[in-house]
C-alpha cells in the first residue's frame, strides 16, 4: 500500500462561522424567562386549590411524586420541542398546558372510603369558588373533575382532577388552552369525542347498564 | 405505580369535563335540583353530572367548527345534570324516597308529565316544562330500574322538542333520547 505523506492529505476549507439563529433565540427566551417569573412553578390561586384538597382530606398520605410546572417553563418546553423531531401529540400536549401542577399519593392510614374523600374534595375546593362538575366512584375508585366558577368566559380552563384506585390518589390542577385541550382530548380519549358525535358518547362510558328503552 | 385507577370513570369524567364544560348566575326556569343522593355503602356505581353555561357555551364554541349543528343545539342548552346511583340495602329506600318526592315537586310546580312507564322491574316518568306552545325549558328524566339503579337526567334551557331525541342521542344521554322520540312520536299522533 501506498504510503500517504501528510502533506497530500486533501486539507479541509475552514467552516464557515455560521450564524446560530435558533440557540441564540432560545439562549435570549431563557434569559428574558428566567429573569422574569415566567419560571416559577405553578401559579397561585390556582393551585392553591391543590393543596387545600390535600390538607383537607382524612386519613394519612404520603407524597410520591409531586411535578409542578408555571407558564415559563412551559414556554421553554414548547421552545425546545419545536427544535426538536418531537411527535406531534408532544407538541399538542405542550401546547395544550399553560400550567400544571401533578402530585401522586399514597394511603398509608385512616378513612380512605371515596365516598369521603369525594366529600372531603368538594368542600375544600368550594371554599376557594371550584365547582365539582363529574364526580365518579365505583368500587373503591373515584375520579372527579372541578372547574373554577365562571371559568367558561375565557378561552383558558382551569380543572382540578382527582383519581383514586382505593391504594394511590393522583391530583392533578392545570390551566390550559381550551381549544388545544380539546382538541388533544378528541384526538386521545375515542369516549370523549364520540361524545359529540357518536353513540358511544361519554355519558354512556359513566352509564353502562342504561341503554334501554324506558 | 399501580396504574389501575378508574378509568372507565376517569375517562368519563375528564371527556365530560374537557367536553362539556357553566352563563352560570342566574338559575334556569327549567333546571330542578334533585338534591344530593347518597352513594351505595357497597361501592356499587355512582356518578354525578353537573354542567351549567359557561361550559356549555364554551363546548359549543368548540365543536362549532366541526359540528355547527350540535353546537347550535349546545348552545340552547344552559344546564345538564344527571345522576346515576346503583342501589343497595344502605340507600335504597332512601334514593327512592327522594325520587318520588322529586316528581311530586316537578308536578306540583306545573311541569307536564308527559310519560309514564311502569313494568316489573322498571319505572320512568318523563317531564316536560314548557314556555308556551313551542318552546322547551326544561325536560327531566327518572328511571328507577327494579331495586337496582337510580337515573336522573334534568336538561335545562332553550330547547326544541323536535331536536330532543337528537341532542340526547349525540350526548349519550339515553334517556333522554327516548323522551324525545317519545315526545315526537306524541306530537304526531
Amino acid at each position: 500500500m501506498k504510503p500517504v505523506s501528510p502533506s497530500a492529505a486533501p486539507v479541509r476549507p475552514p467552516r464557515p462561522t455560521r450564524p446560530r439563529p435558533l440557540w441564540t433565540g432560545l439562549s435570549l427566551a431563557l434569559l428574558v424567562l428566567a429573569a422574569g417569573s415566567g419560571c416559577a412553578p405553578a401559579p397561585d390561586p390556582l393551585h392553591a386549590g391543590h393543596e387545600e384538597v390535600l390538607a383537607a382530606l382524612p386519613g394519612e398520605w404520603q407524597t410520591h411524586i409531586q411535578v409542578s410546572a408555571g407558564p415559563g417553563l412551559l414556554a421553554l418546553v414548547r421552545a425546545g420541542l419545536a427544535l426538536t423531531p418531537a411527535e406531534p401529540p408532544a407538541r399538542a400536549a405542550a401546547r395544550a398546558v399553560r400550567s400544571f401542577k401533578v402530585s401522586v399519593h399514597r394511603h398509608l392510614a385512616g378513612n380512605r372510603r371515596a365516598p369521603g374523600l369525594l366529600a372531603a374534595a368538594d368542600q375544600a375546593l368550594g371554599r376557594l369558588g371550584w365547582e365539582r362538575v363529574v364526580g365518579a366512584l365505583e368500587g373503591r375508585d373515584l375520579a372527579a373533575v372541578y372547574t373554577r366558577a365562571g371559568a367558561g368566559a375565557a378561552r383558558r380552563l382551569p380543572l382540578c382532577v382527582l383519581a383514586f384506585d382505593g391504594e394511590e390518589l393522583v391530583l392533578v390542577t392545570a390551566v390550559g388552552d381550551l381549544d388545544a385541550v380539546l382538541a388533544l382530548a378528541r384526538e386521545h380519549l375515542p369516549a370523549a369525542a364520540g361524545g359529540f358525535g357518536e353513540r358511544s358518547g361519554p355519558i354512556h362510558a359513566a352509564w353502562p347498564r342504561h341503554r334501554k328503552a324506558p | 405505580m399501580k396504574t389501575g385507577l378508574p378509568s372507565r370513570a376517569t375517562l368519563a369524567a375528564l371527556s365530560l369535563a374537557l367536553l362539556l364544560p357553566a352563563r352560570a348566575a342566574e338559575t334556569p326556569a327549567g333546571l330542578v335540583d334533585i338534591g344530593s343522593l347518597s352513594p351505595p355503602a357497597g361501592g356499587g356505581q355512582f356518578v354525578e353530572v353537573n354542567l351549567r353555561g359557561d361550559l356549555l357555551a364554551m363546548a359549543a364554541r368548540v365543536v362549532a367548527r366541526e359540528e355547527p349543528a350540535l353546537a347550535e343545539m349546545i348552545r340552547g342548552i344552559r344546564a345538564v345534570r344527571v345522576h346515576v346511583v346503583s342501589l343497595d340495602d344502605s340507600n335504597r329506600r332512601e334514593v327512592k324516597d327522594r325520587i318520588a318526592r322529586f316528581r311530586q315537586d316537578l308536578a306540583d310546580r306545573g311541569w307536564e308529565r308527559i310519560v309514564t312507564a311502569q313494568a316489573p322491574g322498571e319505572d320512568v316518568a318523563i317531564f316536560l316544562k314548557t314556555r308556551g306552545d313551542e318552546a322547551l325549558e326544561g325536560v327531566a328524566v327518572t328511571v328507577l330500574e327494579g331495586d337496582r339503579e337510580a337515573v336522573c337526567v334534568n336538561v335545562a334551557g332553550d330547547l326544541r322538542p323536535d331536536k330532543l331525541a337528537e341532542l340526547g342521542e349525540k350526548l349519550g344521554l339515553q334517556p333522554l333520547h327516548h323522551a324525545g322520540l317519545k315526545l315526537r312520536k306524541a306530537e304526531t299522533r
